[in-house]
């Protein structure tokens, strides 16, 4: 005969092959959700630790039971036992819970187990929600509209002040003094040098701005436009602020949660991965072939469909090695600091300490994929249909294997 | 098409503007979960049910006959999401029914908790890979059926475990098949038959496929009982 130990979300209760209960601990009432979830992540809470310490002469050599997590704990308290994961017929479960004495009747039993399926799934979305790499992907992607919004207005106010006094974009090339020259909401007749000492133009720049204000070619305007245009430009040299925020922002966490990741891809790439998958260790689950073409779902599935080029990289062009490398190489380097990447995050994820060096073994290959192909391979066949083929076919097998 | 008596239990069709729109009878009167509009038709209110949102209205415009749900139906939903479908199934079981919904993303079930269950006493939210049938909760009533609305490559081989642990001989499976899921560069005809020929190695038996278009693309339903 063998014996059943069952977590149950009221308590743990260990029957016999009868389905009598022989023993049971209640989890202390209100606290239930506490009990349960500390034993899903294979923590004992002390109660439960001296129930299960003295469960020995409840079962000889084996013993099943119905949760992964409790047959761990168990495996570790006994390490000589035989644990047997099986699951009962939840048909079961309301006899048992009268029997062991954790509740008087099936209304109250149901009652109990929907509020506590409530109370669990909250618990569960606090626990995720808590999580520092949902800040990274907040923060990233805050990052990328933060600079869409400001590459727009940028474009509109040169587009407003242009009306004005068109010559000024040529002359003031860089934008932050553009927007603030902007921002100061001068009419071009009445500038004068008193304005400007706040920016350091030199003699000849501003002999030049003098000039092409009193020859513009921009129509009038009053001063009602002007105040707009000005508040605009002001507010989009915040927004420049709260940018250059948001990047330290993302360097430092992303140095603090994944400093590997960082270490290989750089912050805003590997935030940028993080965010594409999902999370980091979603990130760190992915084969390196993935990872080299996150965020280039599009030619990626055009490939497979068309038997076109598959696509070299997605994100991960934005990095430096890649994008500033020739052509030819770049489908080499994608390749090996995808692999990098893929190494990076996990140990980022089970390990959590920085690892001394690991750029190093990227740089090597990134100089020996130089040494090698510092010349274009010549007469290069293109991607071939009888490639994409067999393609396709190893990669359905895979499927196949998988499921 | 509009067959009135093969509408399962606080289903009906309510006229709206001049068109015969699809609703179920609001277990929460008053309360609209996701904008649809409410109507008050034979002294009950009535919300009506948009295909376009819903793959089982769907389903059931496109015809799909003898819907395993009802009144007191105690029914496993696999991937509830954000609870469209759900709440309208909570609206057919009723307040002797219950919902045990999986949903493995503890993003939409937020949104899934606040907008539906708070509401809804007959709805049980587990938020667990529906692979992994051992981190679920208790489902503590026998399931009459299941339906399985999940957009991964595995879908089906996930609704038959399920099924296997969860129904009886005689229960019905409610499965939607996303073709554009399970892979993106056959024919989502090719999909169908391929994945209905592994509901029947596994001993199911098709009752009927729909499929979904125009509500959408490349989707079908398929209804099948476990022999």
């Amino acid at each position: 005969m063998t014996n059943k130990a069952l977590l149950t979300e009221a308590g743990i209760i260990i029957i016999n092959d009868k389905f009598e209960v022989v023993q049971s601990l209640r989890f202390k009432p209100d606290s239930e959700i506490s009990f349960y979830s500390q034993i899903k992540n294979a923590n004992v809470p002390d109660v439960v630790k001296t129930f299960l310490d003295n469960l020995s002469h409840e079962f000889s050599d084996s013993l099943e039971v119905n949760d992964q997590s409790l047959l761990e704990i168990l495996s570790k308290i006994y390490p000589d036992k035989n644990f047997i994961y099986k699951t009962i017929d939840s048909s079961n479960l309301f006899p048992l819970f009268v029997q062991s004495g954790f509740f008087s009747s099936e209304e109250e039993i149901s009652n109990f187990l929907q509020k506590f399926s409530i109370e669990y799934s909250k618990q569960q979305i606090r626990d995720v929600s808590g999580q520092e790499d949902l800040q990274i992907i907040e923060g990233i992607n805050s990052l990328d509209e933060l600079d869409k919004a400001i590459n727009i207005l940028m474009a509109r106010i040169n587009e407003w002040y242009g009306l004005h006094f068109p010559e000024l974009e040529n002359l003031v090339k860089d934008s932050n003094e553009y927007f603030k020259f902007v921002s100061l909401g001068l009419n071009r007749s009445s500038i004068t040098e008193k304005d400007l000492v706040s920016f350091s133009f030199s003699e000849k720049k501003l002999d030049a701005i003098f000039s092409a204000a009193q020859d513009s070619k921009g129509g009038e305007i009053n001063s009602k436009d002007l105040s707009i245009i000005s508040i605009l430009s002001e507010n989009v040299i915040n927004l420049v602020k709260v940018r250059d925020k948001m990047l330290n922002y993302i360097n430092d966490l992303m140095n603090n949660v994944a400093p590997n990741l960082s270490a290989i891809a750089g912050p805003t790439i590997g935030a940028r991965l993080i965010a594409k998958s999902g999370g980091l260790m979603k990130l760190a689950k992915l084969p390196s072939s993935t990872i080299q073409v996150l965020g280039a779902e599009k030619a990626l599935f055009r490939s497979l469909k068309s038997g076109s080029r598959p696509p070299k990289h997605g994100i991960i062009f934005q990095h430096d090695k890649v994008h500033s490398s020739p052509k030819w190489q770049r489908g080499k380097i994608a390749r090996s600091l995808a692999s990098k990447i893929a190494i990076a995050a996990r140990i980022d994820v089970f390990r959590g300490s920085k690892e001394i060096d690991i750029e190093h073994s990227l740089d090597e290959r990134y100089r020996e994929i130089q040494e090698k192909y510092a010349s274009p391979v010549a007469n290069r066949n293109n991607y071939s249909k009888k490639k994409h083929k067999k393609l396709r076919r190893s990669m359905n097998e895979k499927r196949r294997r998988t499921s | 098409m509009k067959n009135v008596d093969e509408l399962p239990n606080n289903v009906k069709w309510i006229e709206v503007a001049g068109k015969d729109k699809l609703a179920t009878k609001n277990f929460v009167p008053g309360n609209s979960v996701y904008g649809e509009h409410l109507q008050k038709s034979s002294n009950s209110e009535f919300r009506i049910w948009d295909p376009y949102r819903s793959k089982l209205a769907a389903s059931i415009i496109n015809g799909l006959n003898d819907i395993p749900f009802t009144d007191g139906s105690n029914i496993l939903y696999l991937g509830s999401s954000t609870g469209t479908t759900p709440s309208h199934v909570s609206d057919i079981v009723g307040k002797s029914g219950l919902l045990f919904c999986i949903e493995i993303s503890s993003r939409v079930a937020r949104d899934f908790i606040d907008n539906v269950v708070s509401f809804r006493n007959n709805i049980v939210p587990i938020i667990a890979d529906a692979r992994n049938i051992d981190s679920y909760t208790s489902i503590f009533r026998n399931i009459d059926s299941v339906y399985c609305d999940i957009s991964q490559p595995d879908q089906t081989d996930i609704a038959i475990n399920n099924c296997k642990e969860f129904i009886t001989s005689g229960s019905k499976l409610l499965l939607v098949i996303k073709s554009r899921s399970i892979d993106t560069t056959k024919e989502p005809e090719t999909i169908y038959e391929q994945e209905m020929d592994k509901l029947e190695s596994n001993g199911f038996e098709i009752n009927q496929m729909v499929n979904l278009h125009p509500f959408d693309k490349d989707h079908a339903l398929v209804m099948a009982t476990l022999k």
